[in-house]
């Protein structure tokens, strides 16, 4: 009986500990997928007021938003952070040619 | 001489010398960019270069020729003529808006307006010839707006290109922002106006050649294989745009009409030769 019980509760244990893992996992996901998506568009709406905006970012953007209403998480929050990549990317090329594109003026 | 004057003359002629070459004048940069094709392309008449691709490969340059025996933006002149003696909605005519009745003018296209400090294509006067008379502006790009420019260039065939660059610091920032546009590298692809059109021009991508961004607005508006339709200047910068994956910025926006400004203010003295046939 003893041995039943310390069995059950340790089968319990486990269970609730992968529970609050897979369910830590999960708002991990989500908050990566939130930061990411959100700063990817605060990025891409700076692109596209310096002109400077490329066009792979808004469909990258949108991908993630439908990956996370179909419920794929971590999916999501990849392609969240890639859409943040690329408008981050388009910043920096933005803040390059501002300085440097005088380099390539013929003379 | 004492030290103190030999210091003195040397970094004024430092200074001086960064300065030209920082800030060269529109002229000096007409001057160098029309002299880097005639050394890149020796054979190749100054005046030819308003042929775009045709001008730098041979067996483009014969197909051309045959498309030319029945040029296939002769329907948009035909059809910009009609349109463009069709009275405007008071009755006033195109003709009004422009000077000499808006015939033989389109070599001095874009312009800079001193009195908007704005860059005006020929497209743009156009539709505020339109806005003017109690007419609803015409979609860009392509369609009837297209037609009336083919038209308009038609009647300047051969016309030298003469942009003014008023003196005026406006029109300066303008033609600045717009040798900006044309020398940055944009899109993911990481590419500016300038790597095809002048660092690989005559080069191929895949099937095409590479044209010279020297008298590149000279044929517009155009007809385009690739279209099966006319069109402007700002369709085909747009078209740029998306394929070196950038977004594309709204028909005849700033920075659309100084880029068309620096571009032809490059071609003065070439011919008008629109509108034209490119692949």
């Amino acid at each position: 009986m003893k041995i039943w019980l310390t069995r059950g509760i340790s089968i319990c244990g486990g269970l609730s500990g992968f529970v609050l893992l897979y369910a830590l996992t999960a708002r991990a996901g989500q908050i990566s997928y939130a930061t990411s998506l959100a700063a990817a568009q605060a990025a891409q709406q700076q692109a596209l007021e310096q002109e400077c905006a490329w066009s792979v970012t808004g469909p990258a953007i949108e991908a993630a938003q439908k990956l996370h209403q179909q419920g794929k998480d971590d999916a999501a929050a990849a392609a969240a952070a890639h859409a943040e990549d690329l408008a981050e990317q388009s910043l920096n090329q933005c803040e390059d040619q501002k300085k440097n594109w005088k380099k390539a003026v013929v003379q | 001489m004492n030290f103190k004057k030999v210091a003195r003359v040397t970094a004024l002629t430092v200074i001086a010398t960064f300065a030209v070459t920082a800030f060269a004048s529109p002229e000096q940069d007409l001057k160098a960019f029309q002299g880097y094709y005639a050394a890149r392309f020796p054979d190749v008449k100054l005046a030819d270069f308003v042929n775009g691709p045709y001008a730098l490969d041979a067996s483009m340059r014969a197909q051309w020729q045959d498309i030319m025996q029945f040029p296939p933006f002769s329907f948009a002149i035909d059809n910009g003529k009609e349109l463009f003696e069709k009275p405007l909605a008071d009755g006033k005519h195109y003709a009004d808006c422009f000077e000499n009745g808006g015939k033989g003018i389109r070599q001095n296209y874009p312009q800079f307006d001193v009195k908007t400090g704005q860059v005006v294509t020929l497209e743009s006067a156009i539709n505020a010839c339109r806005q003017a008379h109690g007419d609803k502006p015409l979609p860009w790009g392509k369609g009837d707006i297209a037609a009336i420019s083919a038209y308009m260039a038609s009647t300047s065939d051969g016309k030298p290109f003469d942009i003014k660059i008023p003196d005026d610091p406006r029109a300066l920032a303008a033609y600045e922002r717009g040798a900006q546009a044309f020398y940055s590298r944009r899109g993911q692809l990481n590419f500016s106006c300038a790597s095809c059109h002048v660092q690989n021009v005559g080069r191929h991508l895949r099937a095409e050649v590479l044209a010279p961004a020297l008298g590149m607005t000279a044929s517009f508006p155009v007809y385009r294989s690739s279209w099966g339709d006319m069109g402007t200047i700002d369709r085909r910068i747009s078209g740029c745009f998306r394929q070196v994956r950038a977004e594309p910025l709204p028909a005849q926006s700033e920075t659309y009409r100084d880029l068309e400004y620096f571009l032809t203010y490059m071609s003065n003295g070439l011919p008008v030769a629109g509108p034209g046939a490119r692949p």
